[in-house]
Order: C-alpha cells, then structure tokens, then sequence
C-alpha cells in the first residue's frame, strides 16, 4: 500500500513492464502463506486519466475492471494491464460487477459524491481521491450512504499518518504531539503558506472567455460533465486543467486543500466539527474560473485558526503559533530539543493506514467519510466564501451557514439533469 | 553516598577473598564462562565471574575480547565489560590499567559495535564525574520511601485488567494496536510486562516495542534481567522516524540500568520453576538439620505438583483440600511485588510474605466467615488491624491485582489500585512474642479452593539489615530499643510512626500525634539515642511516664527542641533543648546544625538527673532539689514522684528521626 507514494511519480516510466507481466496464477503455485491473485481483493477503476492510472499497481489488490468517459484513456490503460480487463463506459455498470470488492473513483470531484453513493447502495467499499466532494451537500450524502449501508470508505491523501508533511521536514505525528503536550499552549493559529512550508500551486486557474471547440471523438462530454452545468466544449476545461473551473473543483485550494488542511483538522482534534467563520481576503472571482486569494482566515469555535496565506509576505511568519510557542518549517521552534521531547513522549492513538485492513476487519480507516466530510469541508467554506466574497458564518452542528440563503444555496447547488444524488 | 561506599567495598574485599581461597584450588574461569554469567539479577551473583576476571592474564583478556565480535554473545560480553568497569572504577591502579586496555581495544575492535561499546564505557572510567553518578544509582531516589506505591492509580490499574481481558476473545491487528497504545498510556512494570507479550506479535511487535521502551525511558524502577532482555529483543524492533531518538536513547540506557534491585518475574507462564513445596514454618525449618530439611523438601516437591498446576500460562492451585502451600525458593525482605489472583465461588487463599500468613483473598460472599470486608486484609494480625480499608474486590471470575509494597515489617496493599492496607505491621503469626521474619520466602496458600495466578513480577527494595550494639556497649550490659527495622518494643501509637532508611520517623502527615513509649519500664538507667530535627521541630524524651497522660506533667519530659530556631527565640530557659521540661533548664548552643545527627545520652539515678549532648554535659542536678521550693514554671509536677516508668517520644506534631535507641538499667 505504500505504492501510491512513488506511483505518481515513476508511473510513466514503470507502469508498463510492471503490468506487461499481470497475470493470474493459480493458489498452490505460490505455495502456504502467499496470496494468489485469486484472493486478493479486487478493484474497479472508474477514471483512468492522468490520477486513475497511478492506482493500478498497488500491493494486496487486483485491477478487474476500468471506467472511462474518454475511450483513448480506456484503450490504452486497458491494454496496459492486459489479461481480460473489463472496460465499462458507464460507471454504473463497474459499480455492479459482482467480481469488484472496491470503486476507485479517479474522476474531477464534480463526480465523486454521485459515484461514492452509488458504490455504497451497491455494497462496495470505495477508495476516493480528494477533494472527497465538490459540495458540502454531496458530501454529507456520501457520509450518510456509507454509514447507512455499512461501507469502508477512504479518501485518499495520507498526510495525516504518513509522510513528510511537506515543508515541514517530517510527518505529522510529532506535530500532533506536540500540539497535544500543551508546550505552545492554546489556541493555537495555523498558518499555510510558501514561508511554512506549503505552496498553493496558483497555476490552478481558469481561463476566461474560452472559445467554443469541438468535442473530440474520443470524448463522450456530456457524460464527463455529468452533473455539472452545460458549458461549451473547450479541452482547458477537461482532462488536466479542470481544477481551474468552478464547476469541477476549486483552484489551487480544490488540488492541495485537503492535502494540507486535513493534518492540520487532525493535529487540532477537530475531526468531529467546523469552523464557524471564514473570511476571504481575494480578488472577487470569476463566476466560472477559478482565481488566486490573498488570504482565507478560518475560526473554529474555541479560537483555532487556520490561515490560508497565498501571499507569503513574512519570510518569518510561524507554521504554528500558540501563547506559549511557536514551530516554523522544516519544524524548527521556538522550544529546545524538542524532537528528543516528542520522541520520548506516548505516541498519539494508532490509525489504521492500511485500506486493505480497513476492509478486511471493517474497521474505519485512519482518513474516512466522517473526518474526510469534515476536512473536504474546510476547501468547500473557503471556495464558497471565495466565490461570494465575503465572510460566512457557519453553524457546525446543522452543518450550515447561519442565515444565508446565498451561501446555503452553494451548499447544495442544483445538479444538471438526469443526474441526482 | 557514605553508605554505598561502603557496600561497594565490602563487595571488593569479598571479591578479594573469593580471589585467594580460588587461586589456591583452580585456575580462574575462562572468557566464555565468565560472560555466560551475564546479564545477572543481584550484584552478588556476579561476584564470582568478577574475580575470575580480576584474575586474568593477557590471553585471556585478549580471547575475552575477542567475544564482542562473536553476535551470539556480544551482548552477554557487553554485560560482563561493563560488570568489570564498575568495579575497577573503584580502585585507581587498577583503572588506570583498564583504561590501558580498552584504549587499545578501541582501534583492534572490528565492529562498529565494540568500538562504540568499548567508547562508552572508557567515557565511565576517564570521567570521575560520571562514575560517581553511577554508584549513586546503585540506590537511587526512587527506590526510597514507600515504594511506587503513591503513583498508583485506581482506574490504570483496573483499565489495565480490563485490556488484558479483550485478550480473552480473538482480535485483530488493529484492536491489538489499540490495546498496546492503551496500555501504552499507564506507567509501571505491569504495563511493561502487558505490552511485551506483543513482541512475538509479528502484526504489532513493532508497536510493543516502543511503547515498551519509551515505558522503561521514563521510569527507572522498570528494570531487572528481564527486563533488559526484553527491551534488547526491542532495539532491533524499533522503526520509523521516532528511532533515530529512541535507539540510542535505549542503548544508553541500558548501559546505564543498575543490574540489582529489579524485578523478577515469580511465575514465567511455564512450569513452577523459582518455587518449592512447603516445609513446615519458618521457626521450624530454621531449626531442622540441612540433611533432614532437603529430606523434607524433597517430599514437599513432590507433593507440589500434585496440588500446583501451570496450565494455560496459569499457575493454578487445584483446590486440593490437602493441599500445601506454595512457596518461592527465594527469600525476600523489603520488596514491591504485583499478582493476578482469580477465584471462583467461596474461594479462599491467600499471599504469605515472610513465610507468615498473610495478605488475604477470599469470596466476600461468605458473610459467616465475615468476608464481607473484603480481600487484601492481614488476615492474621490480632493487635494491628486485620481488616481492609474498603471491599475493592473484583466479581468472583473476574481477575484481580494486588500491589504489595513491604518495608520493614510493614505492609501496603493496593487491590485493583485501591489503597486496602496502609503501611500496616505483620504480626509473626508462629510466635507472637518475636518480631517478623526479616527476610523469608512468600508462599501462596492452599486454602481448599481452586484459585489461578498469574503477572507475579516482584522487586527486592534495599533494606536496612538492622543495627547491632557495638561491642563496647554490648559488653557493658545496653540493649537496643530500636534497630531501624522494627518497633516491637514499643507500644502506644505504633502504627504511626514510620521506619525510613534505619530511622524512626515521627512524621505528622502520617498521623503520628500520639506517644509512643517503651514496652518495659526503666527506673535508674543509661539511655541513648541519636536524633536530627528539622527547622522549628519540637519533641519530647519521656522518663518516668505512664502510658497515659501528659508525660511532661505525669512523668518528666527531656525536652527535644530545634532551641535556635528564630520561633523560639523568646522562650523560658527550662524550654530549650535538654531541659528537664518545665523544671530544670540546660545549657545552650551545643546542639548541632539543624538537619545534621546529633547524639544524646540521659543517665537517671535516684533523683539525679545528667544529659549529656554531643559529648557536652548540658544538664546535671538533681531534680527534687530544683524543684524544692516548687518547680520554676509553677505548674505541679506529681510525675517527679515517680520512681519509674516507661520511655516515650512525646510527639507534638514535627517531623524529627530518632534512631540507635539502647538503653542500660544501673
């Protein structure tokens, strides 16, 4: 399962030899102890553009089936894995194959709550990339559904139990212990931005007055847009540079939010709730492309904050700030020795980090549909208050903007048609 | 430090002995016989190997070292060096010699691993500082005063039963991380022990192995051999980021943990290996003949293991009605040790300490034999109390754990983390007329019931032996009041007073505000004593008392007082220190700084009265002839009539330390 690290990376050079030779092999070949093939649990792929692709190779599992709007996606990984790959146009019918232990769903974000559920009423775990949901609505479906029908759902970015957590030179563990051990006291102000150690990738951004193209044969669009409102083709919109779209997802904010925000909800302690204010310092934006913000201010009840700094203006500004300390990137701080510290102290409660477990003992997984609802949160109040430029006040408990009809509309934003969630 | 010192030089000088009298028989042992002998539990145990090393010539050294780079038995050889190093630290000629050595050793070494190890412990012999830390560990802070017993927290206790139990149905590796990260969180050898059986978990060992040793980083009562080779199994375990801290903070401190006064497990899950049949009692054995006594045990063995079972890592006792008690081979005095009993319906056993019955366990449902009060009672005791404070007992079932603290011959028990038995004495139930055994064997008792134990880790405290009389005095006709063991030969608020360190505390916060006065009575006499006091400390010395009353009124009160203190600048002369309380007053100035040990003696002849401190009589006279013409504070003093009476520590509510009380009737 740590493939996903490398996979990105080393996929296009590595990809096909390591799939060239994917083939079934019978149990008692591999002898006691091993799994054939035939035991590992199977995955269906739905989306095998640029991210879909790296998800194939992982360890414990087996790639039965794909899905793909673009058929040129479809071809070539399909070929790529060999062997009788099933290949499906439609989603719904990956989602009903029998042989699929779980729905990987790969697709822009403006897709995921639509699929999540449907893989949940069809009895299938669900292994999602973030941002989990495009709106707070769907995503609160996609919560219900997998509770409601018993699923294991994962969301798929990792930092908050393993890996260096970007510019700050380590995991996130001894920053949850250090947060935990009370050394820089409380409330504590979290600032993300280049100076801390995390960059906000602004090429993420829309382009306006797109000139109407045409759709590509291989492209069945009306399907990628799915839910999404009825623009006119232009291949900016689709494949790599959809995150610069409303519609789709949001920004620079949509592509690494949930990456940087989530360890930060965990290391807080507020897996289980939401801010109740956002301010937005930005541009007013584009009703269609996405922009660039100057500053996303969130405050959760107890005085946390978290601080989207897109300007990094203080070379000196602090990762974290409490009363009593501070940490910086690379986790320098203001307290002494503090890694040997940290080291000697408990560590913070196990997770469980590896899918596969997680589905075999029906245990939730480290990042689920509850705290990955409450993370995936977190980018959909900073792209709403992005879009209508003002400060929101949210009530975390109903999960709402308190009176704002304007906002809460943003919460669930009608879904073009056939497709509900 | 005084008495580390010497200790550690008796220890060499046994060490020497053993040299000659082997020298003269048998060549010493070889390298590799040496080393087998590591690591040891006791630092007697190691006597043996150390003066075979100190008999060494250079080929030896040179096959000796020669181990370290043999991976079977490095760590057995790093043991032994280190062994080594402690004790020439102690003597300059012979480190200056072994520094020699190990300096050479250090380029020869091919490993990474003798090199660093032969660094280290070169840095323990070239720095003085540093050996002089570690012969403070040999008896550090921790291990004074009552034990762990004031860490002890109810609900860790009991959470920890309650982890062990999920164990009683199957779990998978997630639950099992869970639970290690669980007990993770409660300190103690018992949370050690607990996460340890995960290390031959492959699914979480890794996880077992920091929470251990993070565990044994931060309390250095958790030591002991197996200990050690736990957290050795440990160091190769550790991964992740967390190990580039932990691995050599672990390394270190291994190096570091003193090798005696750790913790033993009793039961090792298998077999009835460290235990023995019962013979008889201790008064008994003690006069049985060795040939009749090994006689005896052989039967008693036997018999054992038709009553005692080790079944499903259980040490069970069938409920044999005929059944006998088990005992550990060992004897123990002050200890710390922690047991999982479990009984089943109208179960009745019991843990023996000093092979004298007994800390109690029973089915607080039998109400005919007044099981009602609970388990972790002295059953036994008649004149202290036998019961326990509370009923902390678990359901009959369910597993309980007692932490039973001795010291001296006082008990503390906590059931489940609850405090049951407050430093209570254990009456000698074989004879009630002597005092408890001082060292003896800890037996658990068949009572006719079924009953299983389990988690018995046990950890020798060091002990005061008790004081002698010199033989000056012992020649002269004095006997010992008190020999920082015991007061048996005191009565009044006995249970008040606590024994710390060979001292006789008279510690408020503990409850010592009534008297405590010799058993027997004094008429003419010699009486001596040692005492320090604490700033402002106020006491009393009572002669001629009764046990009831104001002593200083009824009898005659040497008062006891810290005379400089600025409190008591304004005081009457016949207040001070030495006076005869209210009647005649002493000279001044010569007591000793307060907290320093100053010593008195009061001689008694007839009405005369003489006290003598630190060497300077400060008091002589004769105390009707003072108190004439009525005594100077004007109160009556019938007590002055007296012709005899009882001695007594007259408490007023300070904290002061009496010790070496002897007395001489003239």
């Amino acid at each position: 399962m740590d493939a996903h690290k490398n996979s990105r990376r080393k996929f296009l050079r590595t990809s096909a030899t390591i799939l060239a030779g994917f083939t079934i092999v019978p149990r008692h070949v591999l002898g006691r102890g091993f799994l054939a093939p035939s035991d590992q649990l199977t995955k269906g792929i739905i989306g095998v553009g640029g991210m879909g692709r790296g998800h194939i190779p992982y360890a414990g599992t087996r790639v039965v089936a794909i899905c793909d709007v673009d058929k040129n996606h479809l071809r070539e990984v399909a070929n790529s894995i060999g062997g009788g790959i099933k290949t499906f146009h439609d989603h719904r019918e990956l989602i009903n194959l029998p042989e699929v232990d779980i729905v990987h769903i790969a697709t822009p974000p403006h897709w995921h709550g639509i699929m999540a559920v449907e893989a949940a009423k069809a009895g299938k775990d669900i292994w999602c990339e973030k941002p989990m949901t495009r709106t707070i609505g769907e995503g609160k479906k996609v919560r219900e559904a997998v509770e409601q029908y018993g699923r294991m759902f994962r969301l798929n970015t990792w930092f908050r139990f393993e890996d260096n957590f970007y510019g700050m030179n380590t995991t996130v563990k001894p920053i949850k212990k250090l947060v935990e051990s009370g050394l820089l006291g409380w409330p504590l102000t979290v600032t993300v931005s280049k100076t801390t150690g995390f960059d906000w990738k602004f090429y993420w951004v829309g382009k306006t007055n797109l000139e109407p193209q045409l759709v590509p044969e291989q492209l069945d669009y009306d399907r990628w847009l799915g839910p999404a409102p009825y623009k006119p083709y232009n291949i900016h919109r689709t494949h790599q540079t959809f995150r610069g779209y409303w519609d789709y997802d949001g920004g620079g904010l949509g592509d690494m939010g949930q990456h940087y925000l989530d360890p930060i909800q965990y290391f807080l302690g507020k897996d289980d709730t939401s801010p109740i204010k956002v301010e937005v310092d930005a541009e007013q934006q584009h009703p269609d492309a996405c922009g660039t913000f100057r500053k996303i201010t969130f405050t959760y009840e107890d005085g946390c904050k978290i601080i989207l700094d897109g300007e990094a203006k203080d070379p000196n500004a602090a990762y974290i700030e409490g009363p009593n300390g501070k940490l910086f990137a690379g986790f320098k701080s203001t307290i002494p020795n503090l890694k040997e510290k940290l080291a000697m102290m408990p560590d913070p409660a196990p997770q469980v980090t590896n899918f596969l477990d997680s589905v075999k003992y029906r245990t939730k997984f480290a990042l689920n549909e509850q705290n990955g609802f409450r993370s995936c949160t977190l980018i959909n109040l900073g792209k709403i208050a992005l879009q209508l430029g003002r400060t929101l006040n949210f009530d975390p408990n109903k999960e709402e903007f308190i009176n704002d009809i304007e906002a809460n509309y943003l919460i669930n934003p009608e879904m073009r048609g056939p497709w509900t969630i | 430090m005084k008495n580390n010192f010497k200790k550690i030089k008796l220890g060499v000088l046994l060490i020497l002995v053993l040299v000659s009298s082997s020298s003269f028989s048998q060549t010493p042992a070889s390298p590799k016989e040496v080393i087998a002998v590591f690591p040891y539990q006791h630092a007697n145990e190691a006597s043996t190997a150390l003066a075979s090393m100190s008999g060494w010539k250079n080929v030896d050294w040179k096959s000796f070292f020669k181990l370290s780079e043999d991976t079977s038995l490095k760590i057995k050889f790093s043991y032994a060096l280190h062994a080594y190093v402690n004790k020439v630290a102690l003597d300059p000629d012979q480190k200056k010699a072994f520094v020699i050595l190990l300096n050479n050793q250090i380029d020869k070494a091919k490993s990474e691993y003798a090199k660093i190890l032969f660094q280290e412990e070169l840095k323990l012999l070239s720095k003085e500082d540093y050996v002089k830390d570690r012969l403070q560990l040999v008896q550090p802070k921790w291990v004074e005063g009552s034990g762990k017993a004031f860490t002890i927290n109810p609900n860790s206790t009991q959470r920890l039963l309650d982890l062990q139990k999920l164990l009683d149905k199957p779990t998978n590796p997630i639950e099992r991380k869970n639970i290690i990260w669980e007990a993770s969180k409660i300190s103690g050898i018992s949370s050690f022990m607990f996460i340890a059986t995960f290390l031959e978990d492959e699914a979480v060992n890794q996880n077992a192995a920091l929470a251990i040793s993070k565990l044994a980083l931060n309390d250095l009562t958790i030591r002991g051999g197996d200990v050690r080779t736990l957290l050795e199994k440990a160091l190769l375990l550790i991964h992740g980021e967390d190990s580039t801290i932990i691995v050599p903070a672990l390394k270190t401190h291994l190096i570091k943990m003193p090798y005696d006064y750790g913790f033993e497990t009793l039961f090792n899950g298998k077999d009835l290996t460290g235990w023995k049949g019962l013979v008889a009692n201790p008064i008994v054995r003690n006069k049985m003949s060795d040939t009749a006594l090994q006689a005896a045990q052989v039967k008693a063995d036997m018999k054992m293991r038709e009553d005692w079972v080790v079944k499903d890592g259980l040490l069970n006792f069938t409920g044999n009605e005929q059944g006998e008690n088990l005992a550990t081979v060992k004897k123990y005095g002050d200890m710390e040790m922690y047991v999982d009993w479990r009984i089943q319906d109208k179960g009745d056993a019991g843990i023996y300490l000093r092979g004298t019955p007994q800390v109690q366990i029973w089915d607080t449902s039998r109400r005919e034999v007044g099981a009602q009060v609970g388990s972790g009672g002295l059953y036994n005791n008649q004149k202290f109390t036998s019961k326990p404070l509370v009923v902390a007992d678990n359901k009959i079932g369910e597993w309980n754990r007692f932490y039973i603290l001795m010291k001296a011959d006082k008990v503390t028990v906590y059931l489940n983390g609850i405090l049951v038995t407050d430093n209570i004495p254990l009456e000698n139930y074989w004879d009630r007329n002597l005092p408890l055994f001082v060292k003896e064997q800890i037996e658990l008792q068949a009572h006719g019931t079924f009953v299983s134990y389990r988690n018995i880790y046990l950890r020798s405290l060091p002990q005061n032996e008790g004081v002698k009389l010199n033989e000056q005095e012992s020649k002269e006709g004095f006997s010992l009041l008190f020999d920082g063991t015991n007061i048996n030969q005191w009565t009044g608020n006995t249970a008040g007073y606590l024994i710390q360190e060979g001292a006789l505390v008279v510690s408020p916060e503990n409850g010592s505000v009534g008297d405590l006065y010799t058993k027997e009575t004094y008429s003419d006499f010699i009486y001596r004593f040692d005492f320090q006091l604490t700033p402002g400390a106020n006491n009393g010395i009572g002669v001629h008392a009764p046990l009831e009353g104001d002593a200083a009124y009824l009898g005659m009160e040497i008062q006891v007082l810290d005379s400089e203190d600025p409190q008591y600048a304004k005081l009457q002369p016949y207040q001070y220190h030495g006076s005869v309380y209210g009647v005649m007053p002493a000279k001044r100035g010569y007591l000793k700084p307060t907290g320093e040990w100053n010593n008195e003696e009061i001689m008694v002849k007839g009405t005369k009265i003489k006290v003598t401190l630190n060497g300077t009589v400060i008091l002589d006279g004769d105390y009707m002839v003072a108190s004439k013409n009525g005594t100077i504070d004007h109160n009556e003093h019938p007590g002055l009539l007296n012709k005899t009476g009882h001695l007594g520590f007259l408490g007023h509510g300070d904290v002061l330390r009496f010790k070496n009380m002897r007395v001489k009737r003239i």
